[in-house]
């Protein structure tokens, strides 16, 4: 945390005064700023560093039940001013929303900092020699691997310190700084014609607790093998992913939990709570202060503390995520999900979701043939968020009782996430963390997915 | 936007401090985005970034930084930390110019705008409307498109920002640019029981609102209408081998993913691009010859000066089928051999340039649609792309596609939906057989190591003899 953490509080409340001159009703400000550093090796050396810093105040105002917003990376009060009286101009052209007010009113301030018991060591005990030294040995405990890699074309350090303030007009204020660690490899390997590539990153609070072999093994564990990949015969498919691709997957359609999508009616789910929507084996929560996760997440950014939300439980559809206006439109109360940026409007958007362990022993989800996805692409494109569909390019291997037959690529997977839900066979009784700590599930079955080959 | 002695001064700085050049990147971009969702408007929002980047090069190695600050002390910190971060990586290459004889070259020229026939300058002043107007255009588009049975929602938006960039360099470069771009977002969602489809289409220039006079509200309106009417009645798309007709436009998705983007240098200088070593080879099939353009008035991916400050160019990159030209950067010059193309890009002043693609097509050939559509047997007409995304090491690529037919001995068959095309750049270019003659550029957002930068992608329908189609239907 800085030592001007104050100033900023000051400034962003003289901001709310002069909004109080113009007359604005309801105010509020977020305001994030932050550092960060990274390098990347390339050749056996630092090819790039990029050293930042930036900062950034937004405003949400609302007058006669209309909502303007604006934003600054000035931090000039004159700039500043002149953000509020944007965001009354654009208020004025809106069209009213009954639903969307500024009204927390927290007893006391907020203030998310990770423990020092989470945080064990900080960044300036660390050199600038050792994070090098890591980008360089990230690069070349690739290299020297296996003689078919031919080059490392991503592989890197990067570290930085995130900050947001919230202050709305009725004196609610939060404050949160999060340090941030990562660090990624990847590899490219060449045998005759074949080439195989594959990327993996992870993230962890200090310097000291990045578990850089992490990334190299299972860089390593994958490259190689898919370089005798090939594609399987066109059909139905029972399929595994790991971890971090059904996190990809599932999280393509983020929108289907969505109470600003519902009202909005664009969310399929939009008219189905209470309604089967899954496998009775499936159970999904959001979990804003999961222990597992990197960060727990204090405040929302309207300034509600979130709160554990049951989304899916035995195949019913429970709950959408909140904020204070889609709670007032479906009657309810805030989950602390309100999500924006200072240059976005007001939504909603999931934390971390936690899929529960379910009864099968992994070996018996691992019976029988089926294919294990390991690399999806495309998934920007190939997911269709309002109908559902998908179709990606995908990679892995194809088993036979928890053995492998063969290492696979070139092939599509194709499907729909209402189906895919449904057809779950089961979930093993353990759950597996994502790279970056922000998933969790067991291993998930699913029965007959349309393969292209 | 900032003063000539504080970048005289900040550049002498990093030349002192043993760099063998620096160039600053200064940016203003002023953004208005309307959103018009359910009938009414959904939120306006509008505000200012402001930064400068500020970039190092030893050797072949960059170094960059970026603030939001205009002060002098602040940007000779941040040049200093930048340089010294240099000091610690302690094996950098050894053929730099000395600070002595950098320094002697920093005589700024005055400052320049835009090279000779600029393409703002070439339509006169953008123009831009009071906010009312454009609420009037959103909500005819609304209205239009809700016109089509089974819509269930419309939900559009129009985005204009205008990026004023000054570019100074160690080279004595001075030279400023005024980008306005403007875009219209479109999507319908339709209904019919369980089933929902969706449409989008995005048109979008580098110019001000005069871009609504190219599409109007009924053009828009008709375009995701009867598609979204089309997909939500599609059958699932059979998945397999087969010939595919790629219509124009969007369509030109293909190369941008398949071959584009592995003739940037940023992957060349990596060894990370399968054509790195093809340069005068015959990478594709004699029909196919591809250009990179920056240069057409009012596109989306067009610009007068790179982010670089360098003149844009038209860039050949494929001639029958033979590789002749890399997308190149400062970097990617010093690193490869190649000389600069006019292509260094960056979404904002927060990225460090990087060889990018701007107005990316494959030039048209002499063949209808209908020639192509008859010539195939058993396939796929793929009207309407989505995105896609490649490696750029394997070439391995796959792209969505958002209105699709079948094609049964020569004639357009049933729509299908879900279908996925992927495939390898190496393979796939030289299955492109035949090209048609009705070209067309659309525009798009590219994402990749310099950020999100607007592009368009173009081409005439053409066939590509087999590729392998990802659908549900087995």
């Amino acid at each position: 945390m800085r030592e001007d953490k104050e100033k900023i509080r000051l400034l962003m409340e003289q901001v709310l005064d002069y909004a109080n001159t113009r007359g604005i009703q309801q105010t509020d400000l977020l305001f994030e700023r932050g550092d960060a550093f990274s390098l990347q090796a390339q050749f056996k050396k630092i090819d790039k560093s990029k050293v930042s810093s930036f900062a950034i105040m937004g405003i949400r105002s609302i007058q006669d039940n209309k909502t303007g917003i604006s934003y600054s990376e000035s931090l000039e009060m004159t700039d500043l001013k002149q953000m509020v009286d944007e965001s009354l101009m654009n208020a004025q052209f809106s069209s009213p929303d009954p639903w969307q007010n500024i009204s927390l009113k927290n007893g006391q301030d907020i203030i998310g900092v990770l423990p020092k018991s989470k945080s064990k060591s900080k960044s300036t005990a660390v050199s600038i020699e050792e994070k090098i030294n890591l980008a360089l040995k990230l690069e070349n405990d690739i290299l020297r691997a296996d003689e078919r890699i031919t080059s490392v074309p991503y592989s890197g350090y990067s570290e930085g310190e995130s900050e947001k303030f919230y202050l709305n007009h009725l004196g609610s204020f939060c404050y949160q700084s999060q340090p941030s660690y990562s660090c990624y490899t990847s590899a490219l390997a060449k045998e005759g014609l074949k080439k195989s590539m594959y990327f993996k990153g992870t993230r962890a609070l200090s310097f000291h607790e990045l578990d850089e072999q992490f990334c190299v093994q299972e860089t390593l564990r994958h490259t190689l093998p898919l370089l005798d990949g090939k594609s399987v015969p066109s059909g139905s498919y029972d399929v595994i992913f790991d971890t971090d691709t059904l996190h990809e997957l599932l999280g393509c359609y983020q929108n289907l939990f969505s109470a600003k999508s519902a009202m909005e009616a664009k969310n399929p789910f939009k008219d189905r709570l209470g309604d089967i929507v899954s496998s009775p084996l499936f159970n999904l929560m959001d979990c804003p202060k999961y222990a597992d996760a990197l960060y727990p997440s204090y405040f929302d950014d309207e300034g509600a503390i979130p709160q554990d939300v049951t989304l899916i439980e035995d195949g019913v559809l429970k709950n959408f995520y909140h904020n204070t206006a889609t709670s007032k439109f479906f009657k309810g109360s805030t989950t602390g999900h309100a999500t924006r940026s200072p240059k976005s409007a007001m939504g909603v958007s999931g934390t971390y979701w936690v899929i529960a362990a379910g009864n099968s022993l992994e070996k018996e989800l691992r019976s029988g043939k089926y294919l294990e996805i390991i690399d999806l692409q495309g998934l920007h494109s190939g997911t269709n968020p309002f109908s559902g569909h998908f179709s990606l390019a995908a990679k892995g291997y194809l088993y036979l009782n928890d053995k492998i037959v063969q290492p696979v690529n070139n092939i599509t997977i194709s499907g729909n996430i209402f189906d895919l839900l449904k057809s779950i066979v089961g979930l093993g009784n353990k759950i597996h963390l994502s790279a970056h700590r922000s998933f969790f599930s067991p291993t998930i079955r699913f029965a007959s997915l349309s393969v292209a080959g | 936007m900032l003063k000539d002695s504080i970048a005289h001064n900040v550049i002498s700085a990093g030349l002192e401090l043993g760099a063998d050049f620096v160039d600053l990147f200064i940016e203003n971009n002023r953004g208005s985005t309307i959103s018009f969702l359910d009938k009414k408007i959904k939120d306006i929002k509008t505000g200012t970034d402001f930064g400068i980047g500020i970039r190092v090069i030893f050797g072949d190695q960059a170094i960059y930084g970026y603030t939001n600050s205009l002060l002098q002390d602040e940007l000779v910190r941040i040049i200093r930390l930048l340089c010294a971060l240099k000091n610690d990586q302690g094996q950098l290459h050894h053929s730099r110019l000395s600070s002595s004889s950098a320094s002697a070259s920093l005589n700024f020229s005055p400052a320049t705008q835009t090279p000779q026939g600029s393409i703002t300058s070439k339509t006169g002043v953008t123009k831009d409307l009071f906010l009312e107007e454009k609420i009037l255009f959103l909500r005819r588009v609304d209205e239009l498109t809700r016109e089509f049975t089974q819509i269930s929602q419309v939900d559009i938006s129009c985005v204009q920002r205008w990026q004023n960039i000054e570019i100074y360099n160690s080279e004595g470069l001075h030279i400023y640019d005024h980008r306005p771009y403007t875009r219209i977002y479109a999507t319908a969602i339709a209904q019919d029981g369980g089933q929902q489809a969706s449409a989008f289409t995005g048109p979008a220039g580098l110019c001000g609102w005069e871009l609504a006079q190219l599409h109007p509200p009924e053009k828009i309106a008709k375009t995701i209408g009867n598609r979204v009417m089309t997909t939500l009645k599609a059958g699932l798309c059979p998945a397999g081998r087969m010939p595919v007709i790629i219509d124009n436009g969007f369509g030109g998705v293909i190369f941008h993913e398949a071959c584009g983007h592995l003739l940037e240098t940023t992957s060349i200088e990596k060894k990370a691009s399968v054509f790195h070593d093809k340069m005068h080879q015959m990478i594709a099939h004699p029909a196919v010859s591809a250009f990179d353009d920056g240069t057409i008035d009012q596109e989306w991916g067009s610009i007068n000066i790179d982010d670089e400050g360098m003149p844009t160019q038209k860039t050949q990159l494929i001639s029958e089928g033979k590789l002749v030209g890399f997308l190149v950067d400062r970097i990617g010059e010093i690193k490869t051999g190649y000389q600069r193309t006019g292509s260094a890009r960056r979404q904002s002043y927060k990225f460090a340039p990087a060889s990018r693609m701007r107005n990316t097509y494959i030039a048209p050939g002499p063949y209808s649609l209908e020639e192509l559509i008859a010539s195939v047997d058993e396939g796929l007409y793929a009207k309407a792309m989505g995105g896609g995304s490649v490696v750029p090491g394997t070439g391995e690529f796959n792209f969505s596609v958002e209105e699709a037919y079948l094609i049964k001995k020569g004639k357009l068959g049933p729509a299908v939906k879900g279908a996925t095309l992927i495939g390898t750049g190496p393979e796939v270019l030289t299955k492109i057989s035949k090209v048609g003659n009705n070209f067309k550029l659309e525009p798009g957002m590219c994402g990749s190591v310099s950020g999100s930068v607007p592009v368009t992608v173009g081409q005439a329908a053409l066939k590509v003899d087999e590729i392998l189609v990802g659908g549900k239907a087995l």
